[in-house]
């Protein structure tokens, strides 16, 4: 070793292709004061580099003008467009399609996938009690219940457990999405029933307790007036 | 980057220093940096194939929570990542940087702090890990007490490498100082930000997740990129003894990679809007510009000369490394198109890109970096001669096994995955063969990383002990003048 920087500094030697030459770095550990250091040459960038960089580039464009929903917050997989989203989404929402998987998960285990009722409860496949223009009748029978007699379509039931009171575990929304499914399925075809309507009704009965305590009964309700 | 440098630096009015003295004042902290993630490395892999055992055999030590899947898996992770990876190539950076600019590596014991406490905030992060700290983000699971500490010690390294470059004798600028440069700055930016906005300020929703995966993509293609890159543009021209074909080239693929290579990060089919995905996609794709430029680059230099591989060991390693960093970057590409990602994303794929990138590209690196280097620093030979043949090849076995298997098997298990009639049970059956193999390959490169820890531990020792009392060691076990980078 001889570390000697005046001597080496008469070695500083220029920058540029054909410099690496001179000692092998690989060779020894006493590497003399001016071992080379890598340069690079100066050859030019091939032009098809170039060319593909470009063709890449304006494959990018086309990429992006097709499948970024023109830059749009709103655009998500796997729609192409603001305008097709927007096609789709009519604005109100379709409470009856929310309220069907709720409709399955709550009500049909004793009213029937269907709706046609069965030994626990009343058909709601055609009845007046469902379907009729004002439903404010309809929406009181799951916030508090129901019990007693009721005659539906003609025909009169009395189930031992009656109807259970739900409007404590059920919001408006879901309440709304549940009754727009049973007005709008099986052949009902009544206006579905907004959030507003439910939360109005709620207001109008604040004084019942919606625990199972206070249910209707169907005389009750045909006290209720309607909307004409 | 321009050529010349203003006149402003050091580098016009002092001599060059030479070599010898450089060397000598890289040897403790960059011996200390590689022999660290050496260390490291060898920790990862062992948490690395025991995840892997208790993917096939779950009952594989499962009474211990510490060792619970979820912990060790994210543990390996980060040991490779952080303790490896990042160590080993700013250990290589502040090495070249010395050597490139001629000038002692500044800052003197300051990387040797910033070192220390480097490993004491990825041993710290690791235990966090381990004890169920995990932050739940992906390459970021270290909790905050180590994830901080971890900051401020890369600063202490950076600062010092920043200094070394900035007192540079030599004004002209080789192509490896842009990337490290690059490199240097990039890492406190992007970890700075993921920190800031998933940890200490998160943003709400998946928005977390777009930040997390911005934050991969540049951990990954940038600054383990950059870093990787700096050494392969070292090692290559250094050790063929010829200079790199194309500065011009070089300069095109070196901006196009931080262009380029920065956006990404986000999949088609992540629940955001979806021009992040489609511009993440373009992006990426774009980068094929950058990896042509560095593969033709190399391949331009290495032309006529391939023999030398046989020869060099250095060489040897580095080639192969640069080789892994072309063949992940095309996967990586071919990944992202929406019809193969809808098939490998949520599989084995992703974990196969991750190895080929880590154990293939950066290990092979940093390894044929470190034949090269610390014989040098430690101005002695290495001691035995056969570690080298046999790290070569349990590396390459390795990296072919838990690679492949993984590609191949996150293809098939994907095309599974998106048929509704196959059970997920027989999906999750079909890919036990994979991972028994990519297991096998994760012990492989553990024994022979194993051995290469042993052969620089020794190497040290020699050295340690050969200045302190020589009478100590005998003729045969004393130091002696580097004879050769020895052959594969």
């Amino acid at each position: 070793m001889k570390p000697d920087p005046k001597k080496s500094s008469n070695a500083a030697r220029p920058n540029g292709p054909g410099a690496g030459k001179g000692s092998s770095p690989n060779v020894s550990a006493k590497s003399p004061a001016n071992e080379a250091e890598p340069t690079a040459g100066l050859a030019h960038t091939p032009i098809w580099l170039i060319i593909l960089f470009a063709a890449l580039f304006y494959w990018g464009q086309l990429y992006l003008d097709n499948h970024a929903g023109g830059f749009d917050p709103q655009v998500y997989e796997p729609y192409e467009s603001a305008k097709l989203v927007k096609a789709l989404n009519t604005g109100a929402d379709d409470l009856a399609a929310k309220g069907e998987p709720l409709y399955g998960m709550v009500c049909a285990a004793c009213h029937q996938p269907n709706g046609s009722g069965g030994a626990l409860a009343p058909p709601l496949a055609g009845s007046e009690w469902v379907t009729a223009a004002d439903p404010s009748r309809l929406i009181r029978i799951p916030l508090h219940g129901l019990s007693g007699p009721i005659q539906v379509k003609g025909q009169d039931y009395t189930f031992p457990s009656g109807m259970t009171a739900m409007g404590e575990v059920l919001s408006d929304d879901s309440l709304a999405a549940i009754l727009s499914y049973i007005r709008q399925s099986w052949g009902n075809s009544a206006p579905q029933v907004t959030p507003a309507q439910v939360a109005k009704v709620r207001q109008d009965t604040a004084n019942r307790p919606m625990n199972g305590t206070a249910t209707w009964t169907a005389d009750e309700l045909l006290k209720v007036p309607l909307a004409q | 980057m321009p050529a010349e440098t203003g006149s402003s630096t050091a580098c016009s009015a002092s001599p060059p220093v030479p070599v010898n003295e450089i060397d000598r004042s890289c040897r403790t902290p960059v011996v200390f940096l590689l022999a660290c993630s050496q260390a490291w490395l060898v920790i990862g892999l062992l948490f690395g194939v025991i995840s892997s055992i208790k993917l096939h055999g779950p009952g594989f030590l499962s009474g211990s929570e510490w060792l619970a899947y979820g912990r060790i898996y994210p543990a390996a992770q980060n040991a490779l990542a952080y303790g490896f990876a990042a160590q080993a190539l700013l250990g290589v950076g502040l090495w070249i940087l010395a050597r490139l600019g001629r000038v002692t590596l500044q800052g003197a014991g300051i990387p040797i702090v910033g070192g220390i406490f480097w490993n004491l905030s990825v041993a710290l992060g690791l235990l966090g890990i381990l004890a169920g700290h995990n932050t739940a983000y992906d390459w970021l699971e270290m909790p905050r007490y180590a994830s901080g500490p971890l900051f401020f010690s890369y600063l202490l390294i950076a600062i010092c490498a920043i200094m070394t470059f900035k007192l540079r004798r030599e004004c002209a600028l080789y192509v490896s100082q842009w990337y490290l440069l690059a490199a240097l700055l990039w890492f406190p930016w992007i970890y700075s930000t993921a920190q800031l906005l998933l940890i200490i300020f998160p943003v709400r929703g998946v928005l977390q997740a777009v930040v997390n995966g911005w934050f991969v993509q540049n951990l990954f293609d940038i600054w383990l990129g950059s870093l990787g890159l700096a050494a392969i543009f070292y090692f290559l021209p250094k050790t063929l003894d010829r200079p790199l074909h194309s500065r011009y080239l070089a300069l095109f693929g070196f901006w196009a990679l931080l262009f380029f290579g920065s956006w990404g990060g986000m999949y088609a089919g992540a629940p955001v809007p979806k021009w992040l995905g489609s511009l993440s996609i373009v992006f990426k794709v774009m980068t094929l510009i950058p990896l042509l430029a560095v593969g033709l680059n190399l391949y331009r230099t290495m032309a006529g000369k391939w023999s030398a591989v046989k020869t060099d060991a250095a060489l040897g390693f580095v080639a192969l490394g640069a080789l892994c960093y072309l063949l992940v970057g095309v996967v990586g590409i071919l990944s992202v198109l929406r019809t193969v990602s809808e098939r490998t994303l949520f599989t084995l794929f992703t974990p196969g890109m991750t190895n080929l990138y880590l154990f293939g590209f950066v290990a092979l690196t940093v390894a044929g970096a470190m034949y090269y280097i610390v014989p040098r620093l430690l101005e002695a030979e290495w001691p035995s001669g056969g570690t080298q043949t046999f790290h070569f090849w349990t590396s390459v076995a390795g990296i072919a096994l838990v690679t492949l298997p993984l590609l191949f098997g996150g293809l098939t298990q994907g095309a599974k995955l998106n048929d509704p009639q196959a059970p997920f049970i027989s999906v999750v059956r079909s890919i036990i063969p994979f991972l028994g193999l990519s297991t096998l390959g994760g012990t492989l490169l553990l024994i022979g990383n194993a051995a290469l820890l042993g052969r620089i531990s020794k190497a040290m020792l020699a050295t340690c002990c050969g200045s302190c009392c020589p009478g100590l060691l005998s003729a045969s076990q004393k130091p002696r003048a580097l004879a050769s980078g020895g052959k594969v």
